[in-house]
């Protein structure tokens, strides 16, 4: 240390000052720091959109008609009223499906299974379908469905549980391991999983359960199929016996997803308003399963733009059936519209008439079409396939036969429909290249209907998100 | 007897100034001579025109002239054949006798008849009374031990005058004797030549006597013996020519049965050797050693003359030599003289007395009273954290080249984080997992004790070294790692304060080098954001090595880099080749995107103040919703301290502690804006608390800095007032972190002992190969596909090599595929696909923490699809999701195509440490020259005033 005192004041001078400059400048440098924009560089997580491989077409066929109760000592049991012929077909080329049978306790009743493999990584479309011509003392008429893919979630519209209805629900699963099916009704009640509504149904099997069993009296129960473990096929079967005289019989399939529009294509009103016993022949049936909304009900002839009745509108508290009649519809062909703001399920009951010798059928609603999907009409009475075309642009529509046997090609315009005869027992290709149109199967004949939705063969996986 | 003597003098210029001027004063020395030599011959090596001009005007017989290259062996060898002398006195250029040297010299062979040569006392050429050499001898082993070489010559050597040999300078030999044992043998290579002819001559029955009395000053120009190293160059040259002469020896005096034991034992003596030098801090003779070890394994030829010639001339058996070998306890004796040191500027540690202790305890206590849960639990999960291996083997295994434990098939170098994990789980073999509780349970403590070690490093006073223990321990980026559960920022916190312990001093010895470059490799092993600080900082105290001092310990600077760098290099290389240069900043581990500051103003602002975390020390949630802008104003004191070291009479040290510091706060500010690394479908930024870890040591140093030297000594009391206030707003801000495991706050848990399922975990604990496919559906779609080798991920298994890589590649496609296919019901092979792979088990996990409707309906239908799936049988529920087993069977899985080169890269890594290692291993002569050096680094006044 110096002892001179200017040498030491000035040293501690500089340093005090140096210092001082020192930490102000840290200070400075810090906060401009934090105050500056800085780099940032944040990457993208790896994420490969895969498509995944293809998998097989398993179409399950509804099986043939049963009637509940024609033993008396054991009123439960079911017996096979009339069995289901198939009609199935693939694409020209390609192998043919598998048929394979599933099983089920009712004896002599047979449903079948189709199974298309994928070939060269593609799927193979398959179409089938099957009718059934019941003429039994307890249950007369004809039904038609299409044999339908399997599915976690199933709609069934239609039915009632009230006096002379005779409904089973039919579920199948043509799967590998068994599948725990669970069975919402909603009824006046709204949605309620009854008593027995939790189902077990073994691989490779089919199972039919009372509708009555699930929930008595309901007017117009919808249910909602709920599987687990396995998806299922899930239909209808739903007969009349009007005093002792049975009224029809139907196979309902299934809808897949409440959608806010239904359009429903091909309602074959046959009975002239004002016939019968006062009672409409057509009955909407609609639900909103989750929000109250209001729908507005349409039904415009086929290949017109005209009107059949004034547009209804109905409100669907949430999770409540409720039908309305359409009266007043001319015999002919219509398409239902119903639109509401909130996602609906929905169908048509259509009736040939009130007395002896009726059938009736349960319409569904057609879901959108956007690849070439195939159709097969079983056989029956004359068949027809109505095209509708909701969108705001015109559709070319080619419908051949897979055989080749015939082939059609029509332009549907925007917002209409068009009819095109098809021949029972053939499988129809339909495409309408990229339009979403929605079609459906109508069979009438005397004391015959039928009617089926075509579903898009548009069940081509979606490609996946996968992050490794 | 001797009647004539004869001087050979040798002259080589090798082009150095002073060898003309040294040539002068020597022909000048013998020209002066009371005794004249009687013929004087000068051998030049080499062509010098002035030194042949000298040498022409000297009084010589003959002047020889040979080649440059001609060593002193060879040049008396040439010149002593044309002597007929009765005597030859070696000279070289640099060798200037004292005026009665020839006269004592030949008065003493003349004497004893049974003498071969006599020696003179080497003095220095500039100072007669320090002895450069007077008598050689070796021991047991055959080290060359000078017996009284760099002595101050006070006569205490007069006495002795049987030696085994001598330095060859200025020896008077007879002639007879000469030819007899023959000349000076050229493989020595300029060392021990005088010890060798010394035991020669005694093994021909002749005696070796020292004249002290006579006088030779020496030059140490390198003509006889090796010269004088001056620069480490001529360093290395020396100590590669004294070893080859040693191990030539070695095979020239053994037994004949003896002798191919002795060759082939060269190279793994070297190898031992090379260890010795390192433990003695002397890595710079390493590339010596091995070199003559090389030389003397090729030199056969050599050695069969130097047995050849020592056959010839032998009468007496060896053991006549063994009185005059230098014995153990004289060496020990020769060695404890120079011990005692009386210039220690370094005190007492004090680490009991100053209450060191005590501060170690309480964050013992603290510790256990915030963390009571942990005490009884096996395993802590949560946050970062995952168990470890169950098995020390495969956790060493994960840190190695080769298949990762994630991953379909992925090959690559392991991050330097699971060799950190290997070692912690080490500790505790039988349950690695617990090693990690342990690590939680005294990482206050141990932080507390690497707080005041590092204080010790600025300042003498206890209060302060306590001060900054405690101010390390409940830093509060330290505080969030540990309730966060974070294992990398706390290690990398525990680790950071003994690297600059040993880093700051690392210029001065080679075991604080050693130790420091080891705690570097560690400390970028778990935080790789903070190596371009570090980095930076080490480029800056090379600088300042080389500036200041010269370039002295810049090779210990360098040294420290150099472990880091071997570690480093293959995942810098792999992620280089990959593209993915910022992956090498990622965090290792878990990677998990917990809570941290924002990369805006606002999150820069809380982490200038020394918060990692957007709520101030979890005072936001400890609160409630209160207010929190108050809460970094209790960092405050310690910013503030550290801001005016500058201004104090230690200034530099405040300066340097405010540019770490500032290194700190600027990689927080950069590595908060960094997110490279993947957890799932989430990007997890970089945990910028290792930044400010860096930066709070800057701060704790600059404001103990402030408080040692800012203050007059009379002012004791506000100093520890001070310091009571900085530790007492530090405190207050540790409240939520020290309690939020028992109010539930913290992420930690105590378990799980697996992330898979117990069956899986229960398959995979002794087998890694057991493979799981972890299928997550992702809430902002898609699904995270993931393949988990063995019982359960583990911290060590985690690599960044996978959660960095932002390009797809084929394992990652197949993975992709194989998952989508799964998930979807797609009728390919997908089981048999996932068997081929060798996964035996798929595990659909639920999404954390809540699941949206659309992710429980993917959910939904991927478990249908799986349950559908032939060849997968569902296991059941679990709490950690939906788990399938594989039940065809399931392929081996694939033997790792590791290249090669990569089996080189663990024993290279763990040569590196083993070498870092040895050279901090402290022996006694290393621990005197801490003792003589302060304990603080950096210019340090005490008080004057």
């Amino acid at each position: 240390m110096s002892d001179r005192l200017p040498f030491r004041w000035a040293t501690t001078g500089t340093r005090v000052l140096a210092g001082t400059l020192v930490a102000a400048g840290f200070v400075v440098a810090t906060v401009t720091a934090v105050a500056l924009p800085w780099p940032t560089v944040t990457r993208e997580p790896v994420s490969i959109v895969a498509v995944p491989a293809p998998e097989a077409n398993v179409l399950a066929c509804d099986g043939a008609l049963l009637v509940q109760g024609r033993d008396a000592a054991a009123a439960g049991t079911l017996a096979a009223a009339a069995p289901q012929s198939t009609t199935s077909g693939v694409r020209a080329g390609a192998a043919a499906p598998t048929q394979s049978q599933l099983t089920t306790p009712v004896p002599d009743s047979v449903a079948a299974v189709f199974t298309a493999l994928p070939q060269g990584g593609e799927r193979t479309d398959v179409a089938a379908a099957g009718s059934a011509t019941a003429s039994a003392p307890d249950l007369v008429g004809f039904a038609a469905a299409a044999c339908r893919p399997p599915l976690m979630e199933s709609w069934l519209v239609g039915g009632s549980t009230s006096t002379g209805a005779s409904d089973l629900v039919i579920l199948a699963n043509p799967g590998a391991v068994a599948s725990t099916v669970q069975l919402t009704v909603f009824g006046t009640a709204g949605p309620t999983v009854p008593a027995g509504g939790d189902l077990v149904i073994a691989p490779n099997s089919q199972r039919a359960v009372p509708l009555s069993g699930l929930a008595l009296g309901e007017a117009s129960p919808v249910i909602r199929v709920t599987a687990t473990g396995a998806p299922v096929v899930a239909a209808l079967q739903t007969s009349l016996t009007r005093t002792l005289l049975p009224g029809g019989v139907d196979q309902v399939g299934a809808m897949i997803v409440p959608d806010p529009l239904l359009l429903i294509p091909g309602v074959t009103v046959t009975l002239p308003p004002g016939d019968g016993s006062g009672e409409s022949g057509t009955v909407v049936r609609l639900l909103s399963p989750s929000a109250d909304t209001t729908a507005t009900v349409t039904a415009t002839a086929v290949g017109t733009s005209s009107q059949g009745i004034e547009p209804l509108s109905v409100a669907l508290p949430a999770g409540l059936p409720v039908d309305l009649e359409l009266p007043g519809l001319a015999p002919g062909e219509y398409t239902v519209r119903v639109a509401a703001e909130a996602p609906l399920v929905g169908a048509v009951w259509e009736t040939t008439g009130f007395g002896e010798g009726s059938d009736f059928a349960w319409y569904m609603p057609a879901p959108a079409i956007a690849v070439p999907s195939l159709v097969a009409i079983p056989a029956g009475p004359a068949a027809a396939i109505i095209v509708a075309n909701p969108s705001d642009s015109d559709a070319q529509v080619t419908l051949e036969a897979v055989d080749g046997s015939s082939s059609s090609q029509i332009t549907v315009a925007a917002g209409r429909e068009a009819r095109l005869s098809v021949r029972p027992g053939t499988v129809y290709s339909l495409d309408a290249g990229a339009a979403p149109i929605r079609a459906s199967v109508t069979m009438s004949g005397d004391g015959a209907l039928a009617g089926y939705p075509v579903w898009s063969a548009d069940q081509a996986a979606k490609p996946i998100t996968v992050y490794p | 007897m001797p009647g004539r003597v004869h001087a050979l003098l040798v002259v080589r210029p090798d082009g150095r100034a002073p060898a003309a001027f040294h040539l002068r004063r020597t022909l000048a020395a013998v020209a002066a001579q009371s005794r004249p030599v009687d013929a004087l011959t000068i051998v030049i090596c080499g062509d010098d025109l002035g030194i042949a001009e000298i040498a022409a005007a000297a009084p010589a017989e003959s002047v020889i002239t040979a080649p440059a290259r001609t060593r002193f062996a060879e040049a008396t060898a040439i010149a002593a054949r044309r002597v007929d002398a009765d005597a030859i006195w070696l000279l070289a250029q640099d060798t200037a006798p004292e005026r009665e040297a020839l006269s004592r010299l030949a008065g003493a062979l003349e004497l004893s008849p049974s003498v071969a040569f006599v020696a003179p006392k080497l003095v220095r050429w500039d100072d007669r009374s320090t002895i450069v050499s007077l008598g050689v001898s070796v021991t047991r082993l055959g080290r060359t031990v000078g017996l009284a070489d760099g002595e101050l010559d006070q006569g205490q050597h007069d006495a002795v005058e049987d030696v085994l040999g001598a330095d060859v300078r200025g020896i008077l030999i007879r002639s007879e004797n000469w030819r007899e044992i023959g000349e000076i043998d050229p493989a020595l290579a300029g060392a021990d030549e005088g010890l060798d002819l010394g035991v020669r001559a005694r093994l021909a029955g002749a005696r070796i006597a020292l004249v002290p009395r006579a006088l030779v000053a020496v030059a140490g120009d390198g003509v006889a013996e090796r010269a004088t190293p001056r620069t480490t160059g001529s360093r290395v040259q020396r100590a590669i020519a004294t070893r080859t002469a040693e191990l030539h020896r070695r095979l020239a005096y053994a037994n004949v049965v003896a002798l191919p034991f002795l060759w082939l034992a060269l190279l793994p003596l070297a190898a031992w050797q090379t260890l010795v030098l390192l433990v003695r801090k002397q890595p710079g003779l390493i590339p010596a050693e091995w070199a003559a070890s090389v030389l003397a394994l090729v030199r056969v030829g050599a050695v069969a003359r130097a047995r050849a010639r020592i056959r010839r001339a032998r009468r007496t058996g060896w053991s006549q030599l063994a009185p005059l070998r230098v014995s153990g306890s004289e060496l020990r004796s020769r060695w404890d003289a120079g011990e005692t040191d009386s210039d220690a500027l370094r005190g007492e540690l004090r680490f009991f007395s100053g209450g060191g202790a005590w501060l170690v305890l309480a964050a013992l206590v603290a510790s256990i009273a915030a963390f009571p849960a942990l005490l009884a639990a096996p395993v802590i999960g949560g946050g970062a954290l995952q168990p470890l291996r169950t098995v020390v083997a495969q956790l060493w295994g994960d840190a190695a080249y080769g298949r990762r434990a994630l991953g379909l098939d992925t090959i690559g170098p392991a991050d330097p984080f699971a060799a950190v994990i290997a070692v912690i789980g080490s500790a505790w073999p039988s349950e690695p997992s617990r090693a990690i509780v342990l690590l939680w349970v005294l990482a206050l403590p141990v932080a507390a004790l690497g707080g005041w070690f590092v204080a010790t490093r600025v300042t003498d006073r206890s209060v302060l070294r306590i001060t900054g223990g405690a101010a390390w321990a409940l830093a509060p980026t330290f505080l969030a790692a540990l309730v966060e559960g974070r294992p990398t920022a706390v290690i990398a916190h525990l680790l950071l304060p003994w690297l600059f312990y040993a880093g700051a001093v690392a210029h001065r010895s080679w075991v604080a080098a050693g130790a420091a470059s080891v705690l570097l490799v560690g400390v970028i092993a778990c935080a790789p954001s903070l190596a371009p600080a570090l980095v930076a900082l080490w480029v800056l105290a090379l600088l300042l090595a080389i500036v200041r001092q010269a370039g002295r310990g810049t090779a210990h600077l360098i040294w420290v880099m150099v472990p880091a760098l071997v570690f480093a290099a293959p995942l810098v290389l792999h992620q280089l080749l990959a593209g993915e240069p910022w992956g090498l900043l990622a965090d290792p581990g878990v990677p998990w995107a917990g809570p941290q500051v924002a990369a805006d103003a606002a999150g820069r602002a809380m982490l200038a103040a020394g918060f990692p975390t957007a709520d101030p020390g979890g005072w936001g949630a400890f609160l409630a919703g209160a207010p929190t802008w108050w809460v970094p104003l209790l960092a405050a004191p310690l910013a503030v301290l550290a801001l005016i070291s500058p201004l104090t009479q230690r200034w530099a040290a405040g300066v340097a502690c405010l540019v770490v510091a500032a290194a700190g706060i600027a990689t927080s500010f950069a590595a908060v804006g960094i997110a490279v690394a993947f957890a799932q479908s989430a990007v997890v930024p970089i945990w910028p608390g290792a930044g400010v870890s860096l930066a709070w040591l800057g701060a704790i140093g600059g404001a103990l800095v402030a408080l040692d030297s800012g203050l007059a000594p009379r002012l004791g009391a506000a100093r520890a007032v001070t310091a009571v206030v900085v530790l007492g707003a530090l405190a207050v801000l540790a409240v939520p972190a020290l309690t939020a495991t028992s109010r539930g706050a913290a992420f930690l848990t105590t378990g799980p002992a697996s992330t898979l399922p117990a069956y899986v975990a229960a398959e995979g604990r002794d087998d890694p190969n057991v493979g799981t496919m972890i299928l997550t559906p992702q809430s902002a779609g898609g699904v995270a596909a993931e393949v988990v080798w063995g019982g359960s991920e583990t911290i060590g298994g985690q690599a960044t090599i996978v959660s960095t890589r932002s390009e797809a590649d084929d394992g990652d496609v197949a993975l992709a595929h194989l998952a989508a296919d799964l998930v979807a019901e797609a009728a390919g092979p997908a089981v048999e696909d996932l068997a081929a792979q060798g996964v035996e088990f798929v595990l659909l996990a639920p999404t954390a923490p809540t699941e949206s409707d659309a992710t429980r309906g993917f959910r939904l239908a991927a478990q249908t699809s799986l349950d559908q799936r032939d060849g997968l049988d569902a296991v059941g529920e679990t709490t950690k999701g939906t788990l399938w087993r594989v039940t065809i069977p399931v392929a081996p899985r694939a033997e790792a195509s590791v290249p090669a080169w990569a089996g080189w890269i663990a024993p290279a890594q763990l040569a590196i440490i083993a070498i870092a290692l040895l050279l901090a291993v402290p022996t006694s002569s290393t621990r005197r020259a801490a003792q003589r050096t302060s304990r603080i680094v950096g210019p340090y006044w005490r008080e004057g005033r």
